[in-house]
């Protein structure tokens, strides 16, 4: 939920990055980390990860890019470790989650993954009596460059066959294909629920 | 009188065999293009693998490569074939982003030769190529539900633009003040000037 410090005049809204195993979460912010020029303010990203680069805990970095209605707007951005049993520290990233952008893995064997990850997100956020029907997301498919890359029709029918169609992004993260652009369009989902919510405030 | 009731009633029986396989026999597909000559016979129009009929065209090397190590052993023939996959156990599985088929299934539906005649594993379940399947299954298959659409917000900008401009969004509802003069009408979105 996003935190409104009337004090500071600062927005604060966290974004995560949900998805399996090796999907290219942390590439994924490595690359808006790198890549990302026009912001007021781009802190440190934070990680912790294991000896073979697979992420342990999570992954962090803050930045600060734009003023609504003259508050200055602070994005939290996060990446959960897709390892299956890492379940708990999915949820304590989880909490107070604005917006999720969930990276799957294109390759063909990766499908069951990108399911079962998909439906432990759904649950985990509605044991933080959230839903993704009010938490705003966007698909991100990731790895297009493989051979064997399902085709994104078959990758619709698996992840974005809800009653409200999500925005879908292929991608390619190694080389920062798709990756602003998915970005781009959860800040923006972020941005016009969080106005659309507060219509009368003295923002 | 003999030889001709036989010719007669023996190449009978032949032909029904050939129009009628039964369902257990193995369809094998050559890789080399088919013959022009013969007339289309039930199983050659199988073999064509058309997805909308019958099945969709497997390589069986692209499955011995996916067998666990305990059924490799049970492979007696390894070279390539093609087999047919009927569509009624892969159209059932596509929501689960994996297509399976029990081992002894698999038996049935390849050459005999292919694997040693051992029912052991037959219930184990086999992963086939999803990608192989997918680039003959038309996507009608996989269609989604009706949705209602996404709508991207028109009226917020790309905060991260190549630009190093940085993107303010300016008031979305107008104020009262604004809202009673029409010629100062607020804007939805726009740039820091």
């Amino acid at each position: 939920m996003a935190i409104i410090n009337s004090a500071t005049k600062e927005i604060q809204l966290k974004i995560v990055y949900y998805g399996p195993g090796q999907g290219g979460k942390t590439t994924n912010l490595e690359q808006v980390h790198a890549n990302i020029q026009n912001i007021r303010e781009k802190g440190q990203m934070v990680s912790l990860a294991t000896d073979a680069d697979r992420t342990l805990f999570f992954d962090f970095l803050p930045m600060e890019t734009t003023t609504v209605r003259g508050f200055h707007t602070k994005f939290q951005i996060y990446t959960v470790p897709g390892q299956v049993i890492y379940n708990d520290t999915r949820k304590l990233v989880l909490r107070g989650v604005d917006g999720i952008i969930f990276v799957a893995d294109s390759h063909c064997d990766k499908m069951p993954e990108n399911i079962e990850s998909f439906h432990n997100l759904d649950e985990n956020l509605q044991s933080l009596k959230l839903s993704l029907a009010s938490v705003p997301y966007v698909l991100q498919y990731n790895k297009r460059d493989l051979p064997d890359a399902a085709p994104v029709a078959y990758m619709d029918y698996l992840l974005n066959n809800r009653e409200m169609e999500a925005p879908v992004f292929p991608s390619i993260a190694t080389r920062c294909e798709g990756v602003l652009e998915a970005f781009n369009m959860i800040t923006r989902m972020l941005l016009n629920k969080f106005l659309n919510e507060h219509p009368g405030s003295p923002l | 009188m003999f030889r001709l009731l036989h010719r007669l009633f023996g190449g009978k029986e032949r032909q029904s065999e050939m129009a009628v396989p039964p369902a257990t026999t193995p369809v094998e597909v050559s890789k080399s293009p088919p013959a022009p000559e013969p007339p289309a016979t039930p199983i050659q129009s199988t073999q064509r693998c058309l997805p909308s009929q019958k099945g969709v065209s497997i390589s069986t090397v692209s499955i011995f490569s996916r067998l666990p190590n305990y059924l490799t052993p049970l492979i007696r023939n390894s070279s390539s074939k093609q087999i047919l996959i009927p569509l009624s156990h892969i159209v059932p599985q596509l929501p689960l982003g994996r297509i399976s088929l029990p081992f002894g299934l698999l038996r049935q539906l390849t050459p005999p030769e292919t694997f040693t005649n051992s029912p052991q594993f037959d219930a184990t379940l086999v992963d086939l190529p999803l990608s192989e399947i997918l680039a003959q299954l038309d996507a009608s298959y996989y269609a989604r539900r009706s949705q209602i659409p996404f709508q991207a917000p028109a009226h917020i900008p790309d905060l991260f633009e190549k630009s190093q401009e940085v993107v303010e969004i300016k008031p979305f509802y107008p104020d009262p003040q604004s809202a009673s003069s029409p010629s100062q009408k607020p804007s939805a979105h726009g740039k820091e000037n």
